[in-house]
């Protein structure tokens, strides 16, 4: 399923936005549509909708520290009060949906075939798309989940952390487990890899394919389990962010 | 007795290596570096102590050392550009210690304010920004910029490094032409060499006729986009005798004419000096064809379309595994020219084949006018197992090696490099035909004829006969990724920011390639990865049939 409700961020890509249309956004809020899954989990539709919206200025006005916002900011610390919700400040934009796995075969660092869809039925899952060259984005996720790693501790046993390369062609198992090796990856976090097409086909199933990989956008995916949906983070999410979600997921 | 690799030894040969570079950027400087500790801060994340660099992200991410260095995101060229939403500032330093307008545009343009002005960074600003994130107007930079655990006399010389990093437009660039060369070694046939040269040139007039006006333009506005015209030339460099030779004659065309890159070339046998010449000259050497790039990975100036022979042994080695699950423990005889280039292929297999699997690898090198006995195969392949018979040679040796008219009865197939036989089927008897696979780099006739069909209508518009298909798909791509790389340089003439920007959109390049699939990213030199193994169809020529997938080795 598509997520409908982050479709106008998508067709504008968030850090091209416009003043006028943040405006549109401040003043109807109501026409950012959301998917299903959002509206059960946020039975109060109209509060998910602003709430949604007003974490994409809190993404905004990180990243374009010179824009003129100090009407968002007024309207951002005048909802702040209203939804005490994690994370409102952290500069990503938190979402939830259903994704379909598609059935591929991928490798692992090892250069063993996985297949994808039974490889994620199992522990909770937390899951990024990153490539081994990439200089601004990635090392800042893998140093996260690196982290998240070391927070914690034994208990990563009982969680499934997978890296997707957006680059396999160049991104081979060998390429994939020196870079494992660079963020001490432990057993529990998977690096795949495989062809290009199935590469593709997995960042569309979870609408992350930009068309060319210099376009990627960090996002973190968190599940607690086969059937549940997906909660998604677009964003540079901290591993104290990540902890955080992951632990509200599995203590329910 | 065994060779003993001491500490001193290892000191000399560095320092040979070392002066052997100074020699070459010597001939003709390069901007001398302004700050050798601000470039190892900038470039590797280490202080003048060899200390990793340390610094913080948001959030407590911590980085350090080269995971640190400024150069992962404002890369070599300090030019900037873009990753996903990120924009990446350019802090070279005349742009950097300037005042500078802060783009944000956009389909409501907002009238231009003190908001949208960066006032010039000083020293003092630059620690600032550095250490706390905040810039000379006292915004917060973009929450990826890290914060640097900085001392004074640092800070001091990255702004000094800073100062000096593409601070001058590159060689080969004056106020109204900019120069490219190509470059033919010798055994190159005249076919091929024309081939190139046509599509090459066809390209500079269209590029100098289409923007004739432009140096009128030029001279009265004032916007960017004219003030970056230049005209192009393109000088062709010939190189003779042997390539021990090569290196001097390339000096002698540069220093007669530097040139900002080159583009495309074509190689008949070894590549080396051409590579070690871009590499001392920091030359972009853009997309030449050739079978024997320099696979060691160590250049930063030369950009390849694909490993050449190196990649299809281990193409080969990968197939031979995938498929041959029967006979991990076979036997694979490989025939090949006893001499340099004749024995890469044969060692990339042999490396590649060895620690995977348990076959037996025998090596046949073929002396000069070489032929294989008649026992030869038949002694080899016999046994009851069967045998795998590898040739890497060319479609005349092939023809030269006057097979008998029967294949072996062991022999379970042979294999040959699609480079070597110009990506046709060779001449042998029928017999062997029937075993017959190649390794094929490229893309398979059926997908790339639809593509190649805008290389075709390019050709026809221009009256450029067809040509070997392969030398001028090679052509047109290595021009037109140059042609775009340079309307996004604009005035920044930098040969760094020309590499990143190639690196940056190969991907998404719109030219016509005779590869399923190019792309490269930061520090990826060869653009196609992989590589299919054909069998032949039968009939007048045969037409290649894959056999398997796109293999990555």
């Amino acid at each position: 399923m598509n997520r409908k409700g982050e479709d106008i961020v998508k067709g504008h890509d968030i850090r091209n936005l416009t003043e006028g249309d943040i405006k549109m956004l401040t003043i109807n809020p109501e026409r950012m549509p959301i998917d299903d899954i959002a509206v059960r989990h946020h039975p109060e539709r109209h509060a998910a909708v602003r709430l949604r919206a007003i974490r994409v200025f809190t993404v905004l006005s990180l990243g374009l520290a010179s824009f003129p916002i100090s009407a968002i900011a007024q309207e951002h610390q005048h909802d702040h009060h209203h939804h005490a919700m994690p994370s409102e400040q952290d500069g990503y934009v938190r979402s939830m949906a259903t994704y379909t796995i598609p059935d591929v075969k991928l490798q692992d660092s090892d250069g063993a075939g996985v297949s994808l869809r039974s490889e994620l039925d199992g522990k909770p899952v937390i899951l990024n798309f990153i490539f081994t060259t990439c200089g601004a984005i990635c090392p800042v996720m893998s140093t996260t989940f690196s982290q998240v790693q070391m927070a914690l501790g034994s208990e990563r046993d009982t969680v499934h952390m997978v890296s997707i390369s957006i680059d396999p062609e160049h991104d081979t198992p060998a390429a994939l487990k020196s870079y494992a090796e660079k963020y001490r990856a432990g057993p529990q976090w998977q690096m795949l890899t495989g062809s290009l097409d199935n590469s593709i086909a997995v960042q569309r199933a979870f609408d992350v394919y930009r068309g060319d990989k210099m376009n990627h956008q960090p996002a973190t995916f968190l599940r607690a389990g086969p059937g549940q949906p997906w909660v998604r983070l677009d964003g540079f999410a901290s591993a104290a962010d990540i902890l955080r979600e992951y632990r509200q997921l599995t203590s329910n | 007795m065994g060779c003993v690799f001491t500490p001193a030894i290892g000191r000399i040969l560095a320092g040979g290596i070392l002066l052997l570079t100074l020699e070459a950027s010597a001939v003709e400087p390069a901007d001398a570096v302004s700050s050798p500790v601000g470039q190892s801060i900038y470039r590797d994340g280490l202080l003048a102590s060899g200390e990793p660099v340390r610094a913080t992200v948001q959030k407590g991410v911590a980085l350090s050392g080269a995971a640190a260095a400024c150069v992962n995101c404002h890369r070599r060229s300090g030019l900037g550009g873009s990753e996903g939403q990120n924009p990446i500032r350019p802090i070279a330093g005349r742009l950097l210690f300037s005042q500078a307008k802060l783009e944000r545009a956009g389909r409501w343009a907002i009238p231009s304010s003190d908001a949208s002005v960066r006032p010039p960074y000083t020293r003092d600003s630059l620690a600032r920004a550095l250490r706390e994130g905040i810039d000379p107007a006292g915004r917060a930079l973009d929450a990826l910029m890290p914060r640097y655990d900085l001392g004074d006399a640092e800070i001091a010389q990255v702004h000094t490094y800073l100062n000096g990093l593409s601070s001058t437009a590159a060689p080969g660039v004056t106020d109204r032409e900019i120069h490219f060369s190509t470059i033919v070694t010798p055994g190159v046939s005249s076919d091929r060499r024309s081939a190139m040269l046509d599509v090459l040139q066809g390209f500079f007039r269209d590029k100098n006729g289409g923007t004739r006006k432009e140096t009128r333009r030029r001279e009265v506005g004032s916007e960017q986009m004219y003030r970056a015209f230049r005209a192009w030339v393109l000088h062709v460099w010939e190189l003779k005798g042997a390539p021990e030779t090569w290196g001097t004659q390339l000096e002698a065309y540069y220093r007669q004419q530097p040139v900002f890159a080159v583009i495309g070339g074509i190689g008949g046998s070894s590549w080396q000096p051409v590579h070690a010449f871009c590499e001392a000259f920091e030359v972009p050497c853009v997309f030449p064809d050739v079978d024997y790039p320099d696979v060691a990975g160590t250049g930063y100036y030369p950009l390849y379309f694909t490993r050449g022979v190196t990649l299809e042994a281990e193409v080969l080695g990968k197939h031979l595994l995938e498929t041959d699950l029967s006979s991990k423990t076979g036997t694979v005889v490989q025939v090949y020219r006893d001499n340099a280039l004749g024995r890469l292929p044969a060692q990339g297999l042999r490396a590649y084949l060895q620690g995977r699997s348990r076959k037996t690898v025998i090596d046949y090198p073929l002396a000069e006018t070489g032929r294989l006995p008649a026992d030869f195969l038949p002694g080899l392949t016999g046994m009851g197992r069967p045998g795998t018979l590898v040739l890497w040679l060319d479609s005349a040796e092939l023809a030269a090696l006057d097979l008998a008219a029967r294949a072996p009865d062991g022999l379970a197939a042979v294999y040959v490099s699609a480079s070597l036989s110009a990506m046709r089927r060779p001449s042998l008897p029928e017999t062997w035909l029937s075993k017959l696979q190649m390794v094929y780099p490229f893309d398979l006739p059926a997908s790339r004829e639809l593509r190649l069909a805008r290389l075709k209508a390019w050709l026809r518009a221009r009256d450029i006969p067809l040509g070997d298909e392969r030398t001028q798909a090679n052509a047109l791509f290595a021009a037109t990724v140059t042609g775009e790389a340079m309307s996004h340089l604009r005035e920044n003439f930098s040969r760094d920011y020309f590499i990143e920007r190639i690196e940056q959109m190969t991907q998404s390049a719109l030219s016509p390639s005779i590869y399923p699939h190019l792309s490269l990213g930061p520090g990826q030199r060869f653009a196609s990865k992989g590589g299919y193994v054909v069998r032949f169809s039968s009939g007048e020529g045969g037409t290649p049939v894959a056999i398997s997938e796109w293999l990555i080795p």
